[in-house]
């Protein structure tokens, strides 16, 4: 096959025009709902002119200050075990061994062999000034609940991992629609240009559905997940190959305007647009990503704090995502998700349906110290004002047995919590029944989760719309309800 | 009311778009006969046939257009009818004008001076009176005097509510939160003057009444009540409330009509005697603006263009807080090997509430500048070499509520001195010279301050 030469050379057809035009007239809405510009449909002049113009235009379009600029999204992969974490549930001890059919309903799960009442192998006991009940798995964590706002009456609408994941992930249980951190990333832009706005931390477990909970969806390509890895080279490439200085950037230059070229003769294509910005973010990558994961200029006080000098090389491990997390906070990343280790034990992530003393005390030693220095990191300088960190799993765990040691996913009851921008520390929300297996009182569903994190990012989750396929996307779709008890 | 046909209403619904034409071209005109009077000009007088034919000719389009917009109704009788006679006259008196300036005959002249002076003040008049009435049929009769200053607002006016309660206890349901909000979403159109659809909303009768389709509100009944199911469609609905893409209601006020409706829509009732729940309770404490935090009610002027791009341009970033206030983060993070030009600053001082210089050579000397940035409610001045004796510039800040120093040399006694700024909510001095003796003393004398200077 042959390629001519030249791309064909033509006039811009009267769909390209209205294209174009479109591309103009919705960031000219968007920027009157959001307060900060848009780097989509950018001018060739660039970011700061767009700014310029952002910022010197009136407009009328309500809106509210944000108490929070960035998030930090701590994924617990598997479900937590929320009767064996932040819920504690007396009664499940006292009918230890019973079988839970003749105490209540028990509804399918996933591998329907459903065991005996399970009593938490693990003690509660009350913390900071709130007195919040937390579990001995989390000692660190413990440490922290005056800062943070507990939802015990978390609800999922999906009882399987994959579906679940990519609900709590894009508001919806079927793959391609855009992340929660594509959508952030939509309606506010980055404050940083050297770095992508979405960068996921990954700890060494890639969640069931796997990347598609972080992609951008119908949302332009430039706003899904950039991955950095564990270990000495976060991202593949992230050192330059050529040798000799201005080589690279001569390679790039002819690059970009081969592409230009391919663009002005395909008209607008996303595709094209976001390589191009791509390529672009990955050079400027080549310097800024060395600088973040070099922690020489961490004292050895703050390394010891996120455990950093632990024997466990797990906790090592996510402690030193944990900071990089910080590090991406101070350079305005907006939407941080990390990821879990692979803490090996035979315990695969927190999803423990055998030996879930050994599981989920394996996971817990692997992530608590890291998180509680994160948290207490993050206050000492002032950014816990202005950072929202969730902890979350995509569902809970059964109070009751699967087998002899386990437990199976519960869709119908878990326990997530936030801290730091705008959220009232100490609170403890929403309540479940006396097995911690159903939610009896404040429902939160994973719709109000995103609008509540939205609405602190300064973001109306009704407004937060994207045209697709004939009609308007929200990441709540028609749903979601702000859950303003545990707003400061 | 008649039927109208549909081309000739078409042609109608161009009278807003004519209307301005005559106005200009009058007040042209007037001018350009005064001028003339004043400096006689032949090569000038020969235009004037032409400025007043055009007068003429758009002043009876538009009355024209005007007559036939009339016949669709909806418009309130009195007002409509002078309204036309304006209209009618000014056409007919620029036609006059048109003549008077076209024939130079020598038997007019001895009357024309008088004739002339009499037609153009009368134009004059006619056309400030007819435009004002013209105003008044589409905006609505308190429109033009809302905010002016020399009035004093009638009691139902939003803006005078809004900042009256002082709490949820003294609030009436209606009188105080939905005839308001009718008021400023729903009134300019459906009132005495102006029956859109026959609906007139000035009053509870009214509400309840409705108009030509459907009552209007049917107490404990949402699902049925017309008027909140016309606010409550898809914004492109075409029987969507408020029509023409005037400003739809806030969520907050939905909610509250909802409220107000599904309670039965009292007429007289205190809100608190009607065991609101914590959801309701914030609904209302939002719309009464009760307790929001001092920063979500300060709205600044636009910033000047060439105060932000000079700030661009030296290197800062600029972030506009919301769209709606024009308040502004500006927020630089070092290393950084040039000195900074903070005096860039004070050109925006009105609209900078949020400002971040972190570690990139801020001294002591720049805190003559950031302390005279009187709007600032968030400060971040971390990691940079600062001592006590410039730090006490600070002292002169009255909005903040963030104070960030850590990573400088703060020491106990400027904190003590720090902590009577009088918003001061939140101190932070880790790793500086301050230590927990210094805390103990500052926080005896502002407890409210949250003061983090070390792990706990």
């Amino acid at each position: 096959m042959t390629y001519p030469k030249h791309p064909i050379q033509r006039p811009v057809s009267r769909r390209e025009m209205l294209d174009i035009c479109k591309c103009g007239f919705g960031s000219v809405a968007m920027v009157s709902l959001f307060g900060s510009l848009l780097p989509s449909c950018s001018s060739a002049t660039g970011g700061k002119d767009e700014l310029m113009n952002h910022l010197t235009r009136g407009s009328t379009a309500p809106g509210f200050i944000p108490k929070a600029k960035n998030i930090i999204f701590l994924y617990m992969d598997g479900g937590v075990s929320q009767v064996d974490s932040f819920d504690p549930k007396p009664r499940l001890a006292k009918e230890n061994g019973l079988d839970p059919s003749t105490l209540f309903k028990v509804d399918a799960t996933q591998f329907n062999n459903v065991g005996k009442i399970l009593k938490s192998p693990w003690s509660f006991s009350k913390h900071g000034e709130s007195g919040m009940d937390v579990s001995e798995l989390f000692p660190h964590i413990a440490t922290c609940v005056d800062d943070m706002a507990l939802i015990r009456s978390m609800v999922s609408n999906f009882p399987e991992h994959t579906n679940a994941n990519y609900f709590l992930h894009t508001g919806s249980g079927l793959q391609g629609r855009p992340s929660m951190g594509a959508w952030v990333n939509y309606g506010l832009g980055s404050e940083n240009n050297n770095l992508p706005g979405y960068v996921l931390l990954d700890g060494g477990l890639i969640p069931p559905g796997g990347l598609d909970n972080f992609k951008n969806g119908f949302l332009p390509a430039a706003f899904q997940s950039s991955i950095l890895h564990t270990g000495a080279e976060p991202i593949a490439n992230i050192k330059p190959i050529d040798s000799i200085a201005g080589i690279q950037e001569e390679k790039l230059a002819f690059l970009k305007r081969r592409d230009k070229t391919l663009l002005s003769s395909l008209g607008a294509a996303d595709e094209v647009e976001s390589a191009i910005s791509n390529y672009e973010m990955a050079y400027k990558m080549q310097s800024s990503i060395p600088e973040l994961t070099d922690f020489k200029e961490e004292s050895e006080a703050t390394k010891k704090l996120y455990g950093l000098d632990s024997q466990d090389p797990h906790t090592r491990s996510y402690g030193a995502q944990c900071l990089m997390a910080r590090r991406l906070v101070e350079r305005g990343v907006r939407f941080i998700e990390l990821t879990c280790p692979s803490v090996g034990n035979g315990a695969d992530r927190w999803d423990q349906h055998v030996n879930l003393k050994l599981g989920h005390e394996s996971n817990a030693h692997a992530v608590d110290q890291p998180i509680a220095g994160l948290l207490k990191d993050l206050k000492l300088r002032g950014l816990l004002d202005e950072t929202l960190v969730v902890w979350s799993g995509e569902f809970g765990r059964t109070p009751f047995a699967q087998g002899e040691d386990g437990r199976d996913h519960n869709p119908s009851a878990f326990s997530m919590w936030m801290a730091g921008g705008g959220v009232k520390g100490g609170t403890i929300f929403g309540t479940t029944d006396d097995y911690g297996y159903r939610v009896v009182d404040n429902p939160v569903t994973i719709h109000d989760l995103h609008a509540t994190m939205l609405h602190l990012l300064g973001v109306d989750h009704k407004q937060l719309t994207f045209r697709f396929g004939g009609r308007d996307f929200r990441l709540t779709d028609v749903h979601g309800n702000v859950v303003k008890d545990i707003l400061a | 009311m008649q039927e109208v046909p549909d081309l000739y209403m078409f042609f109608g619904r161009f009278h807003p778009l004519f209307v301005h034409l005559p106005i200009g071209i009058l007040v042209f005109a007037l001018i350009f006969q005064i001028y003339l009077k004043w400096k006689p000009n032949d090569a000038l007088h020969a235009v004037l046939p032409i400025v007043w034919g055009l007068a003429a000719l758009s002043a009876v389009l538009s009355a024209l257009s005007g007559y036939i917009l009339s016949l669709g109704g909806g418009y309130s009788e009195e007002i409509l009818s002078l309204h036309k006679i304006g209209g009618i006259t000014l056409s007919i008196l620029s036609i006059c004008c048109f003549i008077l300036s076209f024939y130079r005959m020598p038997w007019l002249a001895s009357y024309r001076n008088i004739t002339q002076k009499i037609v153009l003040s009368s134009i004059a008049v006619i056309l400030l009176l007819t435009g004002h009435w013209g105003g008044t049929l589409t905006h609505g009769n308190d429109y033009l005097m809302e905010f002016s200053p020399f009035v004093v607002t009638d009691s139902s006016s939003t803006v005078e509510h809004v900042s009256r309660i002082s709490s949820l206890d003294s609030a009436d349901i209606f009188k105080d939160a939905v005839q308001p909000i009718f008021q400023s979403k729903c009134v300019s159109c459906h009132n005495v003057e102006k029956k859109k659809g026959g609906l007139l909303l000035t009053s509870y009768e009214e509400m309840l009444a409705g108009g030509k389709t459907k009552a209007g509100i049917i107490p404990g009944n949402t699902a049925t009540s017309e008027i909140f199911r016309r606010i409550t469609l898809p914004t492109n609905h075409k029987e969507f409330m408020p029509a023409d893409g005037k400003k739809p209601l806030t969520e907050n006020q939905v909610a509250i009509l909802e409220w107000w409706i599904d309670q039965g829509a009292q007429r007289n009732m205190m809100i608190s005697s009607m065991k609101p729940n914590k959801h309701i309770q914030d609904l209302f404490s939002d719309f009464f603006q009760l307790g929001r935090d001092a920063i979500l009610s300060y709205v600044a002027k636009p910033a000047s263009s060439e105060a932000l791009s000079n700030l661009l341009k030296a290197g800062f970033q600029v972030h506009a807080i919301s769209e709606s206030n024009n308040l502004l983060e500006v927020k630089y993070t070092g290393p950084s090997t040039e000195k900074l030009n903070l005096s860039l600053l004070e050109s925006i001082r009105e609209q900078l509430v949020w400002l971040q210089l972190i570690n990139c050579g801020v001294t002591d000397e720049d805190l003559k500048i950031i302390g005279g940035l009187s709007n600032l409610y968030k400060l971040n001045l971390n990691r940079n070499k600062l001592t006590a004796g410039g730090l006490n510039e600070l002292i002169r800040l009255p909005k903040v509520e963030y104070l960030n120093l850590y990573g400088t040399s703060v020491t106990d006694s400027s904190i003590n001195q720090l902590v009577t700024l009088p918003k001061l909510k939140k101190l932070y001095v880790w790793e500086s010279r301050v230590d927990s003796l210094g805390v103990e003393s500052a926080k005896r004398l502002n407890q409210r301050v949250d003061i983090v200077y070390r792990l706990n």
